[in-house]
């Protein structure tokens, strides 16, 4: 299925050679960037179960996080995982910060356990239903998935490279092909039984 | 790491089931667009040449409260979660760190508008301006008496920077915190 978003990966859009641009004030850089990353960055916020309001403040801040230290990151290559390990923390935070207001227990560190698909807000059920429908089969799989794999495909889906992938599971790289392919498979089972 | 993905391994090597994992996910869970534009706008808060002044302390009657939350490896030295002032009624207090001033930050308030009493240490006459994505670049701003203090009444509540201009001409800004 084509995306019409998908971002051809050339030269243009080396991570360091971006960030080194961003410095300079190229707002055209930061742009490839933001675009680049935001998708895998609301991800990880939604895995922490945050709702729309507080996902979207950590994107916000980790964004911010990074502008106020453009100058001095010492991997500009690496800035994926650093953005993605950024957000992790913002998650945790935002999570505590929600949990505070509603009594409820926060999700333990580094959990990345919420369902891959959050139950769709009431402003758009619409849409949302029709979706459902044109790709009701591979999110009804999904959601019949345990929780850290619907993470898991979801984040695999969005991430660019392994290096950022492994950042936003908190796993080694090495171990990223084994368990990708385990919950593809169990994917895959669930899509033609 | 990263050179086009040739040693990396492309975590998204098109596997078409992976594909129709994305296209679900973007359907159902899109990122919100208003979200995509303020991370754009972002790089507006660049400020070139200024020095970090770094959160190194968050205290509140609330932060008390979470202290039972479980504290991850990748959690920083703050500790305070909480939006505002403590809960019981004792306000929040924040540090930041730089090379050669201390910035002591103190917040009350409840509901949407936050005040905030500032003190350099030691005391600078400095510019000091309020910055927050919610607010006009510079605005609103103010100055720090001889003993270094500052006051801003009524900001409305969210990720805030405070940004100070040393008389030497340098200038210090915080990182970004939610009050």
């Amino acid at each position: 299925m084509f995306v019409q978003d998908d971002i051809q990966h050339d030269v243009q859009d080396d991570p360091a050679r971006l960030v080194a641009r961003a410095r300079a004030g190229d707002g055209a850089a930061w742009a490839r960037l933001v675009e680049r990353y935001s998708g895998l960055l609301w991800s990880i916020a939604r895995s922490y179960r945050l709702g729309e309001a507080d996902a979207g403040d950590v994107v916000q801040t980790t964004w911010l996080r990074l502008v106020e230290r453009i100058d001095r990151i010492e991997r500009p290559d690496a800035v994926g995982s650093w953005l993605v390990v950024t957000a992790r923390r913002e998650s945790l935070r935002a999570a505590r910060r929600a949990s505070a207001r509603t009594g409820s227990a926060p999700g333990r560190a580094g959990d990345v356990g919420g369902a891959a698909v959050p139950a769709p807000p009431a402003t758009r059920p619409e849409e949302v239903a029709l979706a459902r429908e044109r790709l009701g089969q591979v999110a009804a799989a999904l959601e019949a998935l345990p929780r850290r794999c619907q993470s898991l495909l979801r984040l695999a889906a969005l991430a660019p490279s392994h290096a950022e992938l492994a950042a936003a599971l908190g796993i080694p790289v090495g171990s990223i092909g084994p368990t990708r392919a385990r919950c593809l498979d169990r994917l895959l089972r669930r899509l033609a039984p | 790491m990263n050179d086009g993905g040739v040693n990396d391994g492309d975590a998204r090597d098109l596997d078409p089931l992976l594909e129709r994992v994305r296209a679900a996910c973007q359907a159902l869970d899109p990122l919100p667009p208003e979200v995509l534009a303020a991370a754009r706008a972002a790089l507006r808060w660049r400020e070139p040449g200024a020095e970090l002044a770094e959160l190194s302390g968050d205290h509140g009657a609330r932060s008390e409260a979470l202290a039972g939350a479980v504290r991850g490896a990748e959690d920083g030295a703050e500790d305070g979660m909480e939006d505002g002032a403590g809960a019981a009624g004792g306000p929040r207090t924040l540090t930041f760190t730089a090379r050669d001033v201390l910035i002591e930050i103190e917040v009350s308030g409840t509901g949407r508008v936050r005040d905030v009493v500032g003190r350099l240490a030691p005391p600078v006459p400095a510019r000091v301006r309020v910055r927050h994505p919610a607010l006009v670049p510079g605005r609103p701003e103010t100055g720090a008496d001889r003993a270094g203090q500052f006051t801003f009444a009524g900001l409305p509540r969210g990720l805030v920077s405070f940004a100070f201009l040393v008389p030497d001409g340098t200038s210090i800004v915080t990182s970004w915190v939610r009050l």
